[in-house]
């Protein structure tokens, strides 16, 4: 039986800031994630989707529960050493590409490993690999603003695996694409899955994209739901 | 760090170029502003050292022992000094004081007294000490041969616009006619020929005869009261002092410009101190101006350090590339404020002058304040770059991303 890459439990987020009565994201949602395995979670807007990706992602901290990435409890890290954590094992794709405007398709992808304190020499082969895997070929030195948004979106795809993360999060990756471009956003996250034996966890509202996961799980008023 | 480099350098050359014009117009403007009280005041002190120098004192003055009231044999001193190779010129001046009358309506009934200063000159040498022949404002200067013949100060003339004197003798004009009466008892008549006005106002306030005349009242014949020395370079004034006195003449009292304006030197001191406060207000001012440049330019770009948070970038990274990109607003503010100063300003004030009681002003860039105002200013641009990247990258990362 294959081990869990991540494994969260009974993961809470209450929010206070902005509120006097604290708002409950989410109400202890609990997700196990295997290599290779891709994840698809859906559900209505407000749900908690977003927020519990984020907490799986490092990108925010749970209010409570707990959170297993490879092995290492991940809550307790620091700030500095969590940063390191998102940089070496997980990848984040996000809903608008959030690419940096003043670096090229080149850069923006290799933005993670130049982080990681590789010389140009070492990773060029590496990202012109990735570029061609994504279909980007000639679009190296393009600016982010003379892409379109499959491009974009490729690029932001193939920034998050060039560290070749152990889970890659998805933040609706094809919502501000045409179906075409979505479809080939889709194909590539599914040969990573079977190809390289990605890990991913994918928010989606397309029913379509169901095809193209392993699992599908509900969100519902922060908790998770069966259907 | 490498990588907070290339991210600094990447926004700079690929941002908008707008803004980067705007931010370092905006830099480049403080930072003159800054530099520029500095110069004035230091072209202020300046200013009043030249005008001390060039028309009164010269590098180095020789004046009579304490006690006595000529130095003696003149002219064996002056033919010993002026062979030295870094002297450029070389005057005797005997100075009395006098009582000068001007009776402007020629009737006896409202005439005008002034007491003051009467030196007695050779005009060609004393113009190799103190060119008053340039600024003859009314008239001439003397010539060869003039006998009788005196020309004044604008501030002892009166009628030439301002003075730091209260009392004068109400506008005479070249080809009046004014009595003298010096201490001596010897009174006089004197045409007037001209009228000078050098902005010294000690020297301002004087009257000039020709030292023949001087020597008819007072039966001198090679004696001064004061033998100024003209310089190839001011920083040799303390090796001309070691020369004079090696001549013998160390008995005379010989002092350089700078012992001589104790008086400019209190006033340069109040300007230190002056512009020491106004540049620290200036710092202040550029430092703040800086922080919110730097500020608005991280906040424009809160969403990017969210991105670049989320994708693992440590902190100190960013943070260190939003002081690069201050740190490169600053340092080009300094390189081109520095450059539109020395080739703009200094240039536009030096061809045209400002026109101080004390003198005609032109800013003056000195070496220790341009490395004081570039110290503070760049220590302002970091201070001012640091904080608010601090501020905004210690931000949560869906804070940044909203």
């Amino acid at each position: 039986m294959q081990e869990y890459i991540l494994k969260a439990q009974n993961i809470v987020r209450t929010y206070r800031e902005h509120s006097t009565h604290p708002v409950h994201a989410l109400r202890g949602v609990s997700l196990t994630l295997r290599k290779g395995e891709f994840v698809a979670m859906m559900g209505r807007s407000g749900s908690g989707k977003s927020t519990f990706l984020h907490q799986l992602a490092l990108l925010d901290i749970p209010t409570s529960g707990s959170l297993e990435i490879k092995g290492v409890d991940v809550l307790v890290l620091s700030e500095r050493a969590r940063a390191r954590f998102r940089l070496d094992v997980l990848g984040y794709i996000f809903q608008d590409h959030a690419l940096i405007p003043e670096l090229t398709a080149y850069e923006n992808i290799a933005l993670p490993l130049m982080a990681l304190g590789r010389t140009r020499r070492r990773y060029d082969a590496d990202v012109r690999e990735l570029i061609k895997r994504v279909g980007l070929e000639g679009k190296e030195k393009s600016l982010p603003a003379e892409l379109s948004g499959g491009e974009k979106q490729r690029v932001s795809i193939a920034r998050a695996i060039v560290n070749k993360p152990a889970i890659l999060f998805a933040d609706e990756p094809t919502a501000s694409l045409d179906s075409a471009a979505a479809r080939t956003v889709l194909e590539i996250m599914r040969e990573l899955v079977d190809t390289y034996g990605q890990a991913i966890v994918m928010i989606t509202h397309e029913s379509e994209d169901k095809r193209y996961v392993d699992r599908v799980v509900y969100l519902k008023d922060g908790l998770l739901v069966d259907v | 760090m490498k990588m907070a480099f290339f991210l600094a350098l990447k926004t700079i050359m690929r941002g908008d170029k707008g803004s980067l014009i705007l931010t370092t117009l905006i830099m480049l403007v403080v930072f003159v502003n800054l530099l520029f009280v500095d110069a004035v005041f230091d072209g202020i002190t300046v200013t009043m050292n030249n005008i001390k120098i060039d028309y009164q004192y010269g590098e180095v003055i020789i004046e009579p022992q304490e006690g006595e009231k000529y130095i003696k044999q003149t002219r064996a001193i002056i033919d010993a000094l002026k062979d030295f190779e870094y002297v450029k010129g070389i005057a005797a001046r005997t100075a009395t004081g006098a009582l000068l009358a001007f009776d402007k309506g020629g009737d006896g009934r409202d005439v005008k007294y002034l007491r003051t200063v009467v030196n007695g000159i050779d005009p060609i040498a004393n113009n190799t000490v103190a060119d008053i022949k340039s600024h003859i404002i009314d008239g001439r200067y003397f010539e060869a041969g003039d006998r009788g013949k005196v020309i004044l100060g604008a501030d002892a003339a009166g009628g030439y616009g301002g003075s730091v004197f209260a009392k004068d003798l109400e506008d005479v004009r070249s080809g009046d006619a004014i009595t003298v009466t010096f201490d001596n008892g010897v009174t006089m008549d004197y045409d007037v020929i001209g009228i000078y006005r050098t902005k010294n106002f000690e020297m301002d306030a004087r009257m000039l005869m020709v030292r023949d005349d001087f020597n008819a009242v007072f039966g001198t014949t090679n004696e001064a009261s004061e033998i100024v020395v003209r310089l190839t370079d001011r920083t040799l004034s303390s090796r001309m002092i070691v020369a004079v006195h090696a001549l013998g003449l160390g008995d005379y009292e010989i002092a350089d410009w700078n012992e001589k304006i104790a008086f400019g030197r209190t006033i340069n001191k109040s300007f230190d101190k002056v512009g020491t406060i106004l540049r620290v207000i200036g710092s202040l001012v550029a430092g703040l101006v800086i922080f919110i440049i730097i500020f608005i330019d991280v906040v424009n770009r809160r969403r990017q350090i969210g991105i670049l948070k989320a994708i693992g970038i440590p902190e100190h990274v960013i943070i260190f590339s939003y002081v690069l990109r201050g740190m490169f607003y600053t340092i080009l503010g300094v390189v081109l404020g520095y450059l539109l100063m020395t080739y703009g300003v200094i240039q536009y004030f030096t061809a045209h002058p400002i026109d101080f009681p004390m003198g005609w002003m032109v800013p003056v860039v000195e070496r220790d304040a341009l490395i004081a105002s570039i110290t503070l200013f760049v220590s302002a641009g970091f201070i001012g770059s640091l904080f608010p990247a601090m501020k905004e990258v210690h931000k949560k990362i869906l804070v940044l991303m909203r």
